[in-house]
């Protein structure tokens, strides 16, 4: 045996086959592409129910992987992790949240750093947006989302700078998000199909 | 000490070796179960990639042998048989990987 058998790359690559799915991605991708379609429509205020849908988008998730991949409860070191996680996460919204705000009450002012923040467009909300998804990258060891991250910032500030049509800032991620959600979905209903009904007896639950 | 002897003593931990753990599908099961709390079979299946005949059978073995407990639950309002080491097997599982450490330490060639 030359290899070592290392228990804790066996219990993270267990805990990280759950985000493989893509689901996560299509989501994502969906909440892009509805904000850019909402942008288009000049109807951005029904962003609201979006966010609604987010409880609902975990409700499937957490159902889908199980279906696939069998239930598991991870050891408490990596449920204290996850919970620390979250909070971190929390922490992070509730600021991006009141950044938001500052964002917006600029755009009702005339002072120097109304007008300044008025003039970068959407790039904050931008960064908003990419923090918010490096945040959750790092913290739930999900490396792509912060490409994704990386993706929205350029995205954003490029858009900016090219006098593109804002809409097209979400509708572009948006659409390589739902590509990859969608590819990493095959993929992984491909490794992981649905198990036909059990034979009664045996340990099978 | 003898020569015998000593070389009884060198080789004790191989004698030693829990042949319920040191099987390989076993091993795996006694890995995955040691790093979580709890799992269920499909859980076990996925990540051994053992088949189902072979997972119930493996466990049946690992449950007479006090190392898995098998019990029925609810989880989120849905019932679900987890599998968990039981004290007994954690331990066995802890010795076991204390001894093949030995077992490979004293495998030089020197």
């Amino acid at each position: 045996m030359e290899q070592k058998v290392n228990l804790q790359k066996i219990e993270r690559k267990a805990y990280l086959s759950y985000h493989q799915d893509g689901l996560w991605d299509i989501f994502l991708g969906v909440f892009f592409l509805g904000m850019g379609i909402l942008m288009f429509f000049n109807t951005i205020y029904l962003m609201g129910g979006m966010v609604a849908l987010v409880p609902v988008a975990i409700i499937i998730k957490k159902s889908f992987a199980t279906s696939r991949l069998g239930y598991v409860k991870f050891a408490p070191k990596r449920q204290t992790q996850e919970k620390k996680s979250r909070a971190k996460l929390t922490i992070i919204l509730t600021f991006t949240a009141i950044l938001g705000l500052v964002n917006f009450m600029a755009f009702s002012g005339k002072a120097e750093w109304q007008i300044w923040i008025k003039n970068l467009g959407i790039i904050p909300f931008g960064f908003v947006l990419s923090f918010v998804l490096g945040a959750v990258g790092l913290f739930f060891e999900m490396k792509r989302f912060v490409i994704y991250a990386g993706l929205i910032l350029v995205v954003f500030i490029a858009g900016h700078l090219t006098n593109t049509y804002p809409p097209a800032y979400f509708i572009l991620p948006g659409i390589i998000f739902l590509i990859v959600g969608l590819i990493m979905l095959i993929l992984f209903l491909h490794k992981y199909p649905r198990l036909k009904k059990e034979v009664p007896g045996g340990i099978q639950g | 000490m003898g020569s015998k002897d000593k070389d009884k003593t060198d080789l004790q931990p191989i004698a030693d070796i829990d042949r319920i753990i040191h099987e390989p599908a076993r091993f795996m099961i006694m890995a995955y179960l040691y790093m979580v709390e709890s799992a269920d079979f499909l859980f076990l299946m996925r990540q051994t990639e053992l088949t189902r005949g072979n997972l119930s059978s493996h466990l049946t073995k690992l449950q007479e042998a006090g190392y898995v407990q098998i019990k029925k639950e609810f989880v989120d309002r849905i019932p679900r048989t987890l599998l968990r080491l039981t004290g007994k097997g954690r331990k066995a599982f802890s010795a076991y990987r204390r001894n093949m450490k030995q077992v490979l330490d004293k495998l030089s060639d020197r």
